[in-house]
């Protein structure tokens, strides 16, 4: 029996948590009990009171201890209780997607789609552009070029190679720079006799090893007194492979490269990259000595922290003034620092793909949202009846939440599957110039981020649609009365979609067909020469055979003329203007007549040496004077028409005088005897008033031969066998002009087509969103219709309504599309060529384009709605 | 005289009390006295804290019940995983308090049987 007024005698201290006030209270029973049994036992209340606190023990410590112990315990239980719900969730999520397979898959797959896309090529551009070269700190490793003034108009990436002396002044004096790092690239003829194997190679310092985090595999890094003394090499970890068979004693083995002996020191990983990105791999890594004064190399170096880029380039500079390299005053070459990824060629054009391929993710969003919304309409009567026995609004949310989100990690992790393939098969169907892609991989960063985005924008929608078609009035749901109030706020927010998604679309249209009609243009380009038929041969002619220029003019005119003799060469010309290749000159060109600028700036100037039958064989046309004249007392030259036409543009060049000057070299004046159109022997490159100066062949030291044939393939064999039969021990390289050429409009061609798969995929999925809502809405007007139908509309005027339907959003789509697309452009003005940016018939293409898509899309929609049959539309519910 | 309680056993004394059937807290400190004869120097504190320790390992469950005085009170069920725990705790109880009798009595162990 319970003592009135115990509970009195202890006071009940506030708490606020439910478990701190049932300690309390549990330990007020305790105490009221014990108290109570030691009252029956005859103590005063008091007493009682107090014995029974003291019999407790220390009761702040073991009410902290108790209250922590029940803080726990309450923690736990939360989560495993918030755990099974999601539990739950998950797996009502996964019964309701199985139940509708079809509605899932589309989503899904539509998903899938627009995430791998989006990952294979943000992929291909951070790895390609943001960290190509793996070497450590690679943030702030950056190229150090040396340009002329104007800087690298040619359209081709030609670099002017430092002096080894203004190297060595940049390594003792920068202070922006940690690591300063020369090297150089050259191919180079591996081994002896029959087995000989064109490599790679790369010339480095010892301290490039360690510049690029890399150690050796086995053996060492060559030191600084091989480096000196040369003849020695490292090997690649590939070449070691494949041609050395992994052979452990390699290291010591003597090897011929370039017909002298080197001997191997050690073995690099194959992870070792040269700075040069893309084209071959490198096979062997010979050493660099700085001492010696030598041809010059190209730089790569590592900025200190925090240093900028600008300041270095002007320290740079600055370094070579004060070294006297250079005797003018004014340098005629600036510093350029660069990124690795900069210096990618293809860089602008892997940014656009980027962007492209982001509209089709966002294309590939709006539908899912749409699917959603369209799944939240359905469900309003379950919902319905689902809240009137009792579930709370907030736990209908979370659920269809988690079945959003369920569907999303589906759809990402086919996705990311999909992307792998996607982006290997672009690697691998690359063509051979873009060779820096094949440094793309998958980039977790970019797949993470890809992901990221798409789940936000589908839980963005699932809470859009879940709250936009919140059920206020259950009761009238579950009559059916109010659907169709219901689903017509819907309907705005879905045709607020489907315009969206064909405004995106537009506007991939527009691109790829302005990208169409620039490798359209690309192709039927002028080239100022005929490439049929045409090929080139190039001897190597080593420095220890041929010591003079004239030895080696002499030997390139004997092959000439051996292969002038094949019945099957129609024409034959030596020349080092060759096709696909481009010789220049670094100077200002100094026109006579005119005074010379006060500030000095260097271009590149392109110079050919040529002979008398050398346009005849390109078939290139002299349009005013005639061919120089080697006997004559004057220096003679043939110049090209854009800077004849940019120079005087009175037409009156014959007879003019130019030089390059450089430095203080004053080389002779040239009297210009001729102009010739145009050639552009690397494709649409650079522009097309800069100078070209066709000089005789006498000043060449590196010919080799052009000529044409009449077609027949064994022509080809023939003149190489002759040509090696004339010098033998040579070497040749030979190319046909005609693939060369072909291959420089390759990548612009890969890069339309994947702009075109883009764009394709795109409009499908516009489309299939654009068919959803129409056979939606025909749908849920069934009853409308049938009784329109009733009422005598024939069946021609509900198809035109429905046609008209889509042709409106079409049109809407369209002119939204076709606005942004004029904003747009702009991005990717510089990968077009022969078409403007805002060129109307591009535009005008997209356009119909997409309303012709829009009214296909909604053919099928059209069908069933005129195939309604009045009786029972009305009759049904 | 009265021991004081071995760190670490109240425990184990706990749930044994509690592996017949369900009691709240103070019932749980009655039979303890009880069982021990008032040889044990039994801290109510400490007895709450013990199966405060072992409601979050899992041990005991809790619930609020009514007693016959229709008093409201927090009533402790032992559940499988401490009938497991209790089993096992047994043994090795047992079988140290045997090993420490036996090297104090002054003698050695016979080497335990693998």
């Amino acid at each position: 029996m319970k003592r009135p007024g115990v509970r009195r005698l202890f006071s009940l201290s506030l708490r606020r948590n439910r478990w701190e006030s049932e300690v309390e209270e549990e330990i007020l029973n305790h105490l009221t009990i014990r108290a109570e049994r030691l009252m029956a036992l005859g103590m005063s209340p008091q007493a009682a009171r107090d014995e029974a606190i003291r019999r407790f023990g220390p009761l702040d410590e073991s009410r902290r201890q108790m209250v922590a112990a029940a803080a726990h315990r309450e923690e736990y239980m939360r989560r495993r209780e918030a755990f099974t719900e999601f539990r739950q969730d998950v797996s009502f999520a996964a019964r309701t997607l199985v139940r509708n397979k079809g509605w899932a898959a589309i989503a899904v797959i539509t998903l899938a789609l627009g995430i791998g896309a989006t990952t294979a090529v943000w992929s291909a551009a951070s790895s390609v552009l943001l960290h190509p070269l793996s070497y450590p700190n690679a943030n702030r490793v950056v190229n150090v070029n040396l340009l002329p003034g104007t800087g690298n108009s040619t359209g081709v990436d030609v670099v002017v190679s430092a002096d080894v002396r203004l190297i060595r002044a940049w390594r003792t004096e920068s202070r922006s720079f940690e690591a300063i790092e020369p090297y150089s690239v050259a191919g180079m003829p591996l081994g002896t006799g029959g087995e000989i194997e064109d490599v790679v190679t790369t010339t480095i310092l010892p301290s490039f090893a360690t510049f690029a985090g890399q150690r050796p595999i086995i053996g060492r890094v060559f030191t600084a007194a091989q480096a000196r003394a040369g003849g020695f090499a490292m090997l690649s970890e590939d070449l070691w492979r494949t041609r050395f068979g992994s052979d452990p004693t390699v290291v010591g083995r003597a090897l011929t490269l370039d017909g002298r002996s080197v001997t191997v020191v050690g073995v690099m990983p194959a992870a070792l990259m040269p700075p040069r990105l893309g084209g071959r791999p490198t096979a062997i890594w010979l050493p660099l000595d700085l001492a010696r004064d030598s041809v010059g190399y190209r730089v790569v170096g590592r900025l200190r922290p925090g240093a900028d880029p600008v300041f270095a380039a002007r320290e740079l500079d600055s370094i070579a003034v004060r070294s006297k390299i250079f005797e003018a005053s004014t340098l005629p070459f600036r510093a350029a620092i660069t990124t690795p990824g900069e210096t990618v060629g293809f860089r602008d054009s892997l940014l656009m793909l980027a962007g492209a391929v982001l509209l089709v993710l966002l294309v590939a969003a709006a539908n899912v949202a749409h699917l959603l919304l369209a799944r939240a309409i359905t469900r309003q009567r379950e919902v319905a009846i689902r809240t009137s026995l009792g579930a709370s609004r907030g736990r209908l949310m979370r659920q269809m939440a988690t079945e959003t989100l369920v569907l999303t990690a589906i759809g990402c992790a086919l996705g990311a599957v999909l992307g792998y393939f996607a982006l290997d098969a672009i690697v691998k169907l690359r063509p051979p110039s873009l060779s820096e892609l094949q440094l793309a991989h998958i980039d977790l960063t970019a797949m993470g981020l890809v992901i990221a985005a798409s789940m936000l924008c589908a839980l963005v929608f699932a809470v859009v649609a879940s709250a936009g078609t919140a059920v206020r009035q259950s009761s009238l749901v579950l009559r059916g009365a109010a659907v169709s109030a219901i689903s017509r706020a819907g309907e705005r927010l879905r045709s607020s979609l489907v315009i969206t998604e064909m405004a995106l679309s537009a506007m991939l249209l527009v691109g790829a067909v302005l990208l169409m009609r620039t490798v359209i243009a690309l192709q039927q380009m002028d080239l100022g020469f005929d490439p049929k038929n045409l090929h080139v041969i190039i001897p190597s002619l080593p420095e220890a055979r041929y010591t003079t220029g004239e030895a080696r003019r002499d030997a390139v005119r004997q092959v000439a003329t051996a292969v002038a003799a094949i019945p099957g060469v129609v024409d034959v010309a030596v020349t080092d203007a060759l096709p696909s290749y481009r010789n220049f000159s670094v100077g200002t060109l100094e026109i006579e007549g005119i005074p010379r600028p006060a500030e000095r700036t260097t271009s590149f100037i392109d110079v050919g040496r040529i002979t008398p039958a050398y346009f005849r064989v390109l078939g290139a046309q002299l349009i005013a004077g005639r061919m120089p004249d080697s006997t004559s007392s004057a220096r003679e030259i043939v110049i090209n028409e854009g800077f004849a036409r940019k120079q005087w543009r009175d037409g009156s060049a014959l007879g003019k005088r130019v030089r390059v000057f450089y430095e203080s070299e004053e080389n002779p004046w040239m009297t210009i005897v001729g102009v010739v159109r145009d050639i552009s022997t690397m494709g649409p490159v650079g522009d097309r008033a800069a100078p070209f100066l066709y000089t005789s062949l006498s000043d060449s030291d590196s010919p080799g031969i052009v000529y044409r044939t009449d077609g027949r393939e064994a022509t080809v064999a023939q003149a190489l066998a002759i040509s090696k039969a004339t010098l033998p021990g040579i070497r040749f390289r030979q190319h046909v002009t005609e693939k060369v050429i072909g291959d420089t409009l390759a990548p612009s061609r890969f890069i339309m087509l994947l702009m075109t798969g883009f764009t394709t995929l795109a409009m499908i999925l516009a489309a299939i969103g654009l068919y959803g809502m129409m056979a939606y809405a025909v749908a849920q007007r069934t009853r409308e219709i049938g009784i329109r139908m009733a009422l005598g509309a024939s069946r021609r005027r509900i198809a035109r309504a429905v046609l008209g339907r889509a042709a409106v959003l079409g049109l809407g789509g369209a002119a939204l599309g076709l606005l942004l697309a004029m904003w747009g452009t702009r991005a990717i003005e510089g990968t077009l060529y022969g078409v403007s940016r805002l060129d109307a018939t591009s535009f005008a293409i997209g356009g119909a384009a997409l309303i012709a898509m829009a009214v296909v899309a909604s053919l099928i929609p059209m069908r069933r709605a005129v195939a309604v049959d009045p009786m029972t539309a009305i009759r049904a519910e | 005289m009265s021991l004081p309680v071995i760190k670490g056993t109240l425990d184990v004394l706990a749930l044994r009390a509690l592996r017949m059937s369900p009691m709240h807290g103070f019932e749980i400190v009655e039979w303890l006295e009880r069982a021990a004869g008032g040889s044990l120097q039994i801290e109510d504190s400490a007895v709450y804290q013990a199966l405060y320790r072992l409601e979050e390992r899992g041990y005991l469950k809790a619930s609020w019940g009514v007693t016959e005085n229709n008093r409201r009170a927090r009533y402790y069920e032992i559940t499988t995983q401490g009938k497991t725990h209790l089993k096992a705790e047994t043994a090795n109880w047992l079988q140290y308090a045997q090993v420490v009798t036996a090297i104090l009595s002054g003698g050695a162990v016979a080497p335990a049987v693998r």
